[in-house]
């Protein structure tokens, strides 16, 4: 296990694909996490999250050849498998609750929040976390991901292009005119939270 | 630098990106002076911190631990249909190659036994089809094939030859011979089986 997790993703993906479990599982775990996040930010639905997790890991198992080494990273390639998967399931359930998002206070009761330390700085950024992923979650398709790929995952303009398949130029804008868009709307609730304590 | 070009770079100089020195001067200088692209770049810097609290809080999540479970699951039970298959078409593979090399053998055989008989039948059916022939044609007279053996009849492949005796040799079949020509040659026929063994003899005058 210790000399797998030494090698390149393509080169742990050649062996699965030849019947070595255990680079599957390295595979797994050095890849699950990012994936994971990026359904959950997309969707903002734990189980929807989980699902293409399984189905972007499952698809990978029946179909190692999908994958071109030439045509970028794998990381990117999985990335690019959740970003279909994630539109296919919201489109089939187009009345979804953002669940993830109710759950952001990390499971802390309201009178847990209240004991904690520094509770208003703490409560301050919560806020500001979650309102985050609510407006994230209200963007267009296009703007979201970008958003996701380049802020939450901290990818280049290059990389996020590579995954969405458009222009370099094209997510620098999309990012741009998203990130105006989020700006404004935490600008605006901040305005009303202080409007509300005066 | 004025508002237009100052949301230009805002965001390029709130994420640190590399931009033109110059470039980021003049727009915090902007933003100095211009209380609407001030407030655009505080709004900016608010989003950033709140995306730098998001990552923190996101960084310690991951897929639960079933789906991990159940992927490896299905990975061995891939692992087990693919062997399943590849024994399969190791067994069909035996198969056909033994199929086929039966056949190549049984054709081998028949061919071997539609051959014409060795150069001895070769020659001796030769001379039997000149006997049958002359018997045909009623140029000569054959008596009947006498046994010389109590052998029951020859199975496998017989062949006749012709072949001179002394004309005494009659007398041990107890066939009529002119005392006078006793020295004299008389012709027969040899039937042979596969071994060569001589298993008949019949007399040709």
């Amino acid at each position: 296990m210790k000399v797998l997790t030494n090698l390149a993703d393509d080169e742990l993906l050649r062996l699965a694909g030849s019947g070595a479990e255990d680079a599957f599982a390295t595979l797994y775990e050095r890849r699950q996490a990012a994936v994971y996040r990026f359904a959950l930010q997309m969707s903002g639905s734990s189980s929807i999250a989980e699902e293409v997790t399984q189905d972007v890991f499952m698809m990978l198992l029946r179909d190692s050849t999908g994958y071109d080494v030439s045509r970028g990273a794998l990381a990117s390639y999985l990335y690019g498998i959740a970003r279909r998967l994630v539109w296919r399931r919201l489109a089939q359930s187009r009345s979804h609750f953002p669940l993830a998002v109710v759950e952001s206070e990390n499971g802390r009761t309201p009178e847990q929040l209240v004991a904690l330390p520094c509770v208003e700085r703490d409560l301050a950024r919560d806020e500001a976390v979650h309102a985050l992923r609510r407006a994230v979650l209200a963007l267009p398709a296009g703007y979201r991901e970008a958003v996701v790929l380049c802020d939450l995952h901290e990818m280049s303009y290059a990389e996020a292009a590579n995954v969405l398949g458009c222009a370099i130029g094209t997510v620098r804008s999309r990012l741009h005119r998203a990130r105006a868009l989020l700006a404004e709307r935490l600008a605006a609730r901040t305005s009303s939270t202080s409007r509300c304590l005066v | 630098m004025n508002c237009t070009e100052f949301e230009n770079v805002v965001v390029a100089i709130v994420r640190d990106e590399v931009i033109d020195a110059a470039a980021h001067r003049e727009g915090m200088a902007h933003a100095d002076s211009c209380a609407r692209c001030a407030h655009r770049l505080a709004s900016e810097r608010m989003l950033s911190d709140a995306v730098a609290a998001a990552i923190a809080d996101d960084a310690a999540k991951q897929a639960p631990p079933h789906v991990s479970k159940m992927l490896l699951e299905g990975f061995r039970e891939r692992r087990i249909a693919g062997q399943r298959r590849r024994r399969a078409w190791v067994r069909r593979s035996v198969i056909g190659a033994v199929a086929a090399m039966l056949l190549i053998g049984s054709a081998l055989m028949l061919r071997k036994t539609a051959e014409p008989p060795v150069v001895r039948g070769a020659v001796a059916a030769t001379v039997d089809d000149e006997a049958t022939g002359a018997a045909e044609t009623g140029d000569e007279v054959t008596t009947d094939f006498i046994p010389l053996s109590y052998d029951p009849a020859p199975t496998g492949t017989t062949s006749v030859v012709r072949v001179q005796l002394p004309r005494e040799a009659l007398i041990a079949f107890g066939l009529p011979v002119n005392e006078d020509r006793t020295e004299d040659l008389v012709q027969a026929d040899l039937l042979l089986d596969e071994d060569g063994l001589t298993r008949a003899v019949r007399f040709v005058e």
